[in-house]
């Protein structure tokens, strides 16, 4: 062990992020967005049921460390500040692994006025822009649609398909024990398990190139708007981008109704009480904010796996100087 | 028997599985989305060899297998059962059954030393060591001289394995094979 106290990354990866930061500071600069910090500290934890919000206990007080700068990001856009990026660490319990780790370097940033296209390609901008300095060459990026790629797959609509469909789906598609985590709660977060564990085994590992997926659906919205699609469909206005076979970023057109973020957060408790989660208290102060906020779509890009994907490192322990076993 | 969680799984760890001694070959966290966390885990049946593939919730645990690797040397064959013993010096002894043995059974030359599966102190399999060189019991007389020609005939060897070798081989003569391929790769000069 007398190597232990070593970091994962070599000189080279060090100056390859240094490099990444450097470039999406110019990026942004260029393009008129601002440079904010928010705290790694939070009065809330994250709502969203598969988030483990990791505290810190200060005396009598406790915060939650940020599981990513949206809420107090959105209070500041709701102060009037207009586009705005931050660049800083975020933290997921429980999350460790090659492409995961407790602790990592989020890019997120907010554009009042655009839409989800625009985002996307102001997206897929930036990574061409990164990729190129690492010498990868990018093709276009494919947009495809949620829903159309479950149907061609699995010949029923992820939207309007019941539980028993997709139970059945899950045992007849999927290798046995492709989802032997899930628990039958019958319920809306069982209906998630059982899509992820579909799109995820089935679909995700077809997608080549640069990918963005649009239009999730509505019961994986999260903090993003609700809309009917062509067909009648209730899809929650999101994109998911993924690289190299691998989830790199996460846009929503982003919801202002506070009405229905108090309704979602209550939601998200009553499926973390039947999983024996603990419940997270309402963010008051982005539940005030958010009448305040302005039109507009954000999007979250892990930079880790992103300088991973682009240094084709193995995981991210090559590219964190440390990362959780090395903590 | 200690119990492993989720995030102590890793390649080699030995775990009990629906019943079965198995080893862990891969372990990899996933996390959809905006969804539950999972591990996707592979594992070798190590009684049948098997791989299966599962997810676990992350945070599941598993009981751990009472499995140790040995080397051992193979003694004798008694009609039913095949005789090691340890080679730490214990001299202590097991029987291992036709499943046990089956992957090695037709390289096991009396004095040679295998590695030895035991699961809670019972043999469950017998790897054979890459190369073993054994005595050829039966083939057609060799042809003299002929070592230039990329002819070959079948050979039986003492311990029944079948190999196609050289014409130039004769009864008697030592030669080595691989065991993972069942090639022949030389004579061995005695």
């Amino acid at each position: 062990m007398s190597d232990a106290w070593r970091p994962g990354t070599s000189p080279v990866m060090l100056r390859a992020r240094a490099g990444m930061l450097r470039t999406i500071r110019d990026f942004f600069a260029e393009r008129d967005v601002l440079e904010v910090v928010t705290p790694v500290l939070g009065g809330a934890g994250a709502s969203d049921v598969h988030l483990q919000n990791v505290s810190a206990v200060d005396g009598p007080r406790t915060f939650f460390l940020q599981t990513s700068p949206e809420y107090a990001m959105k209070r500041l856009l709701a102060a009037g500040t207009g586009a705005i990026y931050q660049v800083g660490p975020v933290m997921r319990g429980g999350e460790s692994g090659r492409r995961h780790n407790t602790e990592f370097t989020m890019l997120e940033w907010y554009r009042p006025g655009f839409d989800l296209p625009e985002l996307a390609r102001e997206v897929f901008d930036l990574l061409t822009l990164l990729a190129t300095r690492h010498g990868q060459a990018l093709a276009p990026a494919s947009q495809v649609d949620y829903g159309q790629l479950f149907e061609a797959r699995f010949g029923v609509s992820p939207h309007t398909a019941g539980l028993d469909a997709l139970w059945h789906l899950v045992r007849t598609e999927l290798p046995d024990g492709a989802a032997a985590h899930i628990t039958d709660h019958g319920d809306e977060g069982t209906r998630n398990d059982l899509l992820d564990a579909l799109f995820s085994t089935a679909i995700e590992p077809g997608l080549d190139g640069a990918t963005f997926v649009f239009d999730f659906p509505a019961s994986q919205a999260s903090l993003s708007r609700v809309a009917q699609n062509e067909r009648g469909e209730l899809v929650s206005r999101r994109f998911e981008l993924f690289w190299h076979g691998t989830e790199l970023a996460n846009g929503y057109l982003e919801l202002r109704d506070a009405g229905e973020l108090a309704r979602r957060f209550e939601h998200n408790n009553t499926l973390r009480r039947v999983r024996d989660l603990p419940t997270v208290q309402a963010d008051r102060k982005l539940l005030a904010a958010l009448g305040h906020m302005p039109e507009c779509c954000g999007v979250a890009m892990g930079l880790d796996r992103l300088l991973m994907l682009m240094t084709g490192a193995g995981s991210l322990d090559e590219v964190i100087a440390f990362s959780d076993p090395r903590l | 028997m200690a119990s492993y969680s989720t995030n102590e799984f890793k390649s080699g760890l030995k775990v009990m599985l629906e019943g079965e001694p198995c080893s862990i070959l891969e372990n990899e966290y996933v996390k959809p989305g905006k969804g539950q966390a999972f591990n996707r885990v592979k594992f070798r049946n190590l009684r049948t060899g098997r791989v299966w593939e599962r997810t676990f919730k992350s945070g599941e645990s598993l009981e751990g297998a009472d499995v140790l690797e040995t080397e051992m040397e193979y003694l004798y064959n008694d009609g039913e059962y095949w005789h090691f013993m340890k080679t730490d010096g214990s001299f202590e002894q097991v029987a291992a059954d036709d499943a046990a043995v089956s992957n090695a059974k037709q390289w096991l030359k009396e004095q040679d030393k295998f590695m030895v599966t035991l699961w809670n102190d019972n043999p469950i399999g017998v790897e054979a060591p890459n190369f073993v060189e054994l005595e050829v019991a039966e083939t057609d007389p060799g042809i003299k001289g002929d070592t230039a020609q990329g002819g070959t005939k079948p050979a039986t060897l003492s311990t029944g394995a079948v190999v196609k070798v050289p014409l130039f081989i004769s009864i008697g003569e030592v030669i080595r094979v691989d065991t993972r391929t069942g090639e022949y790769q030389n004579r061995v000069k005695s």
